[in-house]
């Protein structure tokens, strides 16, 4: 019951509100048809009372009805001058027709703009634009297919009559809805006739950078146009260069300015996420409420391969990647300063080989480049040298310290008489061929001593430790001290 | 404490205390990130035996103890092996602090990055020092030019290596640029010079003069074809000798769907090429990625060591891999192979052959979905001095960027290095890591049994380990905050 009351009592709140509105909009309107044959000319009625030199030829005061329709002749009416309509038009009859005269053409009759075509003298309405573009120099021959509105329009934010119902009745251009009109309709654009139908905010729908894009600021700001972009989404098609090959690795070179546009600073940190850049600080940040531009999730660029944490010292060597732009240096010490905090810590859990960019778990390794348990199976990759251990190990100080300590290496002076490598039992006479195929693998566990106790020139055993390619010029050229070690120095214990 | 650790101790905290007091007041902005780790393992060393070698019945060089054990006797002296130590707990705790600050005139910065060792116990590689500092330094990156000044890492054709100095990079016409460096070296992965305290207790013979590091890099892009040329020279700062003088040219090209790389590092003391590659690699349409790849590999020591000149002898390696990625169903699988040759060691004395090629091959397949991932691998590696096979599988939840739980397991067979110790690792663990803001958690456990089949003397033994870390985030982010 209190349901029906309340459609009943807004039903009528509606009524009352939808007739006052009527009654405070009515207008009178003036039916040329019905007078047709009562006048010789449009001045009969538009010329009267119009004050001289003002564009009010257009208007009709009562008293020119009051002529006819005095009471006598014809019954009295109540004549209201409708209220000029709003318009962005940059038109004065005055002006105009002054200016016709001046450029000495002949004087255009109203009919020329206002004719319906019907051929009698009252056969008239408002005047449409192709009737001006049929004089004017146009372009198009549609009004809508031109290009530069500043000649006959003036700007939006200039047309301050204009209501937001009536701006929302603007036509739109043709060329608007072309495939590439979003991403080229800065080419050559004419600013001023932009301003006819934009606004600042119109452009800030999709610049991301509006406020620092001089053609976007010479727009006027105007609220009336925020209504209308409230429930529209921002338009960002793709470039063509994005589908370009090798884009990735390059994108960064058109600058801020370009990028800046439809990306937003949040867009460039799902990967360039690391230090601090000075360009990613000249990337629009949007407010809350503003536009979030084309959001790029966090991913390597294609040239990242499945295999890249690998293979990467190539890309770093040739700076294709331009490896800082995303990764502050320190990451890679990361990786490369040899132990941080021991097994496991924080490594993935299991992979077939270290991959960051792909962690099946979704996260980003903060550190731990091995594999978990690597110590207990790393002798394989370290003989093979899948990837170079000495890149971040030093060999005396990482591999040889733990290995002594851990009982596999000897340790000064000492031997393991043939105990360690004890599936050779002729070992010391017969490891040369193993020595020069892993001979990092030796150092460490050896010290350089326990070698020189036979491969020395000055004492030992004086076994020529040197293959048939060694060039002792080449080598004491730079570094007569490496020779003088072995062939010189009292450093070495006799055997 | 050991006598090295006082002045590594003084200037980390010297350092520590410029991080967080100086950076942050001097800078506009900072971002900190201070990562707390710490590593419970259970270790059990080796330990060398010995018998009397008549107490060893039958004879020769190789015998075998009573329960099966292998010994390697010297006539009329002793007959030793290796055997199970006393196990031992190690802990490994690292304290890394990273800060960047910023401001100023535009394109400054500041990096510091100390770590902090308190707690360790040195055994584990790396831990002798309480206090390193990893990096700090001040960069001006602006337009045409970068320079940094400080303890600068650096990543190049050359590899990764830190020093004290300063660089300059010019950006010049088009996308060409040029690089000059100079400064005190460091030794790789220690933070310090060849004449620092760690050297000097693992080192019998260490360098007795630091180095100065030069080195000078050129490089630029034309089209589809990115490249540079690396020179860099090591000399004692007596200047008696070099430790070093290398040349590194790498070039990548990215046309169309090939990714194409050559790179080579030359050691222009022993006239050696390092390490020479060419690869290819495509991505075809469905998410399927092929390279191939053919290598060349030659051990590259300083010349303050004595192992260049023992001539090493490199290999020859080709490499394929294929991955696919099946994005609807959030699979992915991959797989690749190696086979390597090496060259003649020219050797005369053989008591054994010893095997002259290697190959691996491994395979991979992933599940991510909806959270879930699931994991499941295999890999084989064989080649002279060691080998191995074995899987991995995982299974875990994430939940967003949030964290995630994760249970893995694995299997693995692997050989000694030259020596009988045929071994079966397995291994159960689990793994967390939870993220609330500016704070993040993670630990884990797991335990090893390990199996071993040649030494019984080296008990069967089952290793337990744990870890956890805290990370924290003090500052903002640039960029990251509205």
């Amino acid at each position: 019951m209190r349901t029906w009351r309340w459609a009943l009592g807004f039903g009528l709140v509606a009524i009352g509100v939808a007739g006052g509105v009527r009654s405070l909009t009515s207008v009178d309107v003036f039916d040329h048809g019905a007078h047709a044959g009562l006048f010789v000319g449009c001045a009969s009625c538009h010329a009267v009372g119009t004050p001289a030199g003002e564009t009010a030829p257009t208007t009709v005061t009562a008293v020119a009805c009051g002529r006819c329709h005095d009471g006598t002749r014809e019954e009295t009416v109540d004549w209201t001058e409708p209220a000029r309509r709003p318009t962005n038009l940059a038109f004065s009859h005055v002006e105009h027709g002054g200016l016709v005269a001046s450029a000495g053409d002949d004087p255009i009759a109203c009919a020329g703009c206002h004719s319906t075509g019907g051929g009698r003298l009252m056969d008239v309405g408002p005047a449409q634009p192709e009737t001006c573009i049929g004089c004017h120099a146009h372009e198009s021959a549609a009004h809508l297919e031109a290009t530069e509105c500043v000649a006959c329009h003036v700007p939006l934010a200039s047309a301050t009559g204009l209501t937001t119902g009536r701006i929302a009745e603007f036509g739109r251009p043709s060329d608007h809805d072309a495939p590439d009109f979003a991403s080229s309709h800065g080419d050559g654009a004419s600013e001023a006739s932009c301003a006819v139908c934009h606004v600042r905010q119109s452009c800030a729908r999709c610049h991301l950078d509006a406020d620092r894009q001089p053609a976007v600021l010479s727009l006027a700001a105007d609220s009336r146009v925020a209504p209308l972009l409230a429930d529209l989404e921002g338009e960002w098609p793709e470039p063509a260069s994005h589908a370009e090959p090798g884009f990735a690795d390059r994108h960064g070179a058109d600058g801020v300015a370009t990028c800046g546009t439809c990306h937003a600073a949040s867009s460039c940190e799902g990967c360039h996420r690391r230090g601090a850049r000075a360009w990613l600080a000249e990337m629009p940040r949007p407010g809350p409420d503003e536009p979030r531009g084309v959001v790029v999730t966090a991913s390597g660029p294609a040239s990242h391969t499945a295999r890249f944490a690998i293979e990467h010292a190539t890309a770093v060597g040739a700076g294709a990647a331009s490896c800082e732009s995303c990764h502050a240096p320190a990451e890679c010490s990361n990786c490369h300063t040899g132990a941080t905090a021991g097994l496991s810590a924080a490594a993935p859990a299991v992979a077939l080989e270290p991959s960051p960019h792909r962690d099946p778990r979704g996260g980003e390794r903060e550190s731990g480049y091995h594999i978990a348990n690597f110590v207990q199976r790393h002798g394989a990759e370290a003989f093979g040298v899948q990837t170079t251990c000495t890149d971040c190990h030093s060999t005396e100080a990482f591999c040889r310290d733990c290995h002594t300590r851990s009982g596999v290496g000897v340790g000064s002076n000492e031997s393991a008489g043939g105990a360690y490598h004890d599936t050779r039992t002729s070992w010391l006479i017969g490891h040369g061929a193993s020595a020069r195929m892993g001979l990092e693998a030796c150092a460490s566990c050896h010290q350089q001593t326990s070698c020189l106790r036979c491969h020395s020139a000055k004492a030992g055993w004086g076994v020529n430790p040197h293959g048939s390619g060694w060039d002792p010029a080449r080598v004491s050229e730079r570094s007569l001290l490496s020779c003088a070690v072995c062939h010189t120095s009292d450093q070495i214990p006799p055997p | 404490m050991s006598p090295g650790r006082r002045p590594g101790l003084a200037l980390g905290c010297v350092a520590a205390a410029l991080a967080v007091t100086v950076v942050p007041t001097l800078a506009q902005g900072f971002r900190a990130q201070f990562d707390g780790r710490g590593s419970f393992i259970e270790m059990r060393p080796l330990a060398r035996d010995s018998v009397p070698e008549s107490q060893v019945p039958g004879d020769g060089l190789r015998r075998k103890l009573a329960d099966g054990t292998w010994v390697s006797c010297t006539p009329d002296d002793f007959c030793r092996w290796y055997g199970a130590a006393s196990t031992q707990m190690v802990s490994v705790i690292t304290q890394d602090l990273r800060v960047s600050g910023w401001g100023g005139p535009p394109g400054l910065s500041g990096r510091v990055h100390v770590r902090g060792r308190f707690g360790s116990d040195e055994f584990w590689p790396g831990t002798r020092r309480d206090v390193d500092l990893v990096a700090a330094y001040a960069d001006y990156d602006r337009g045409r030019i970068r320079a940094q000044v400080g303890r600068i890492g650096r990543s190049d054709g050359l590899g990764y290596y830190n020093f004290d100095g300063a660089t300059f990079l010019y950006r010049g016409p088009g996308r060409f640029w040029i690089e000059g460096y100079a400064g005190s070296s460091l030794v790789t992965g220690l933070n310090e010079p060849r004449t620092g305290v760690v050297f000097a207790e693992t080192e019998d013979l260490p360098p007795d003069d630091r180095g100065w590091l030069l080195g000078a890099r050129a490089g630029g892009q034309v089209g589809p074809v990115s490249g540079s040329v690396a020179y860099q020279r090591d000399i004692r700062t007596d200047r008696k000798a070099l430790y070093s003088e290398r040349v590194a040219v790498d070039l990548r090209a990215l046309v169309g769907r090939w990714a194409l790389d050559a790179s080579t590092d030359f050691d222009w003391m022993t006239a050696t090429f390092n390490d020479a590659r060419l690869r290819a690699t495509v991505m075809l349409p469905g998410d399927l990625e092929l390279s191939a790849e053919g290598r060349h590999f030659e051990p590259f020591f300083e010349s303050w060591t004595i192992w260049g000149a023992f001539s090493p002898v490199g290999f020859d390696e080709a490499r394929g891999a294929v991955a696919w990625r099946w994005a609807e169903h959030g699979l992915r699988f991959e797989a690749s192979g190696g086979y390597r040759s090496y060259g003649d060691t020219g050797t005369q004395l053989e008591a054994q052959t010893v095997r002259e090629d290697g190959w691996r091959l491994g395979g991979a397949g992933t599940w991510d979905g909806a959270g879930w991932s699931a994991l499941l691998s295999y890999y084989a590696d064989v080649g002279p001095g060691a080998a191995r096979y074995g899987g991995d599988a995982s299974f875990g939840r994430s939940f967003g960027s949030s964290g995630f739980v994760s249970l893995r397991g694995s299997r693995t067979q692997t050989f000694g290095e030259l020596r009988f110790n045929e071994q079966f690792v397995t291994g159960v663990g689990l793994d967390a890591s939870w993220r609330i803001h500016d704070f993040s958690l993670n630990g884990g456990a797991s335990i090893y049994r390990l199996d071993g089949t040649e030494q019984p003397d080296e008990d069967d033994w089952t290793q337990a380990r744990a870890y956890g870390g805290v990370t924290v985030y003090f500052g903002r982010d640039p960029g990251m905050s509205r």
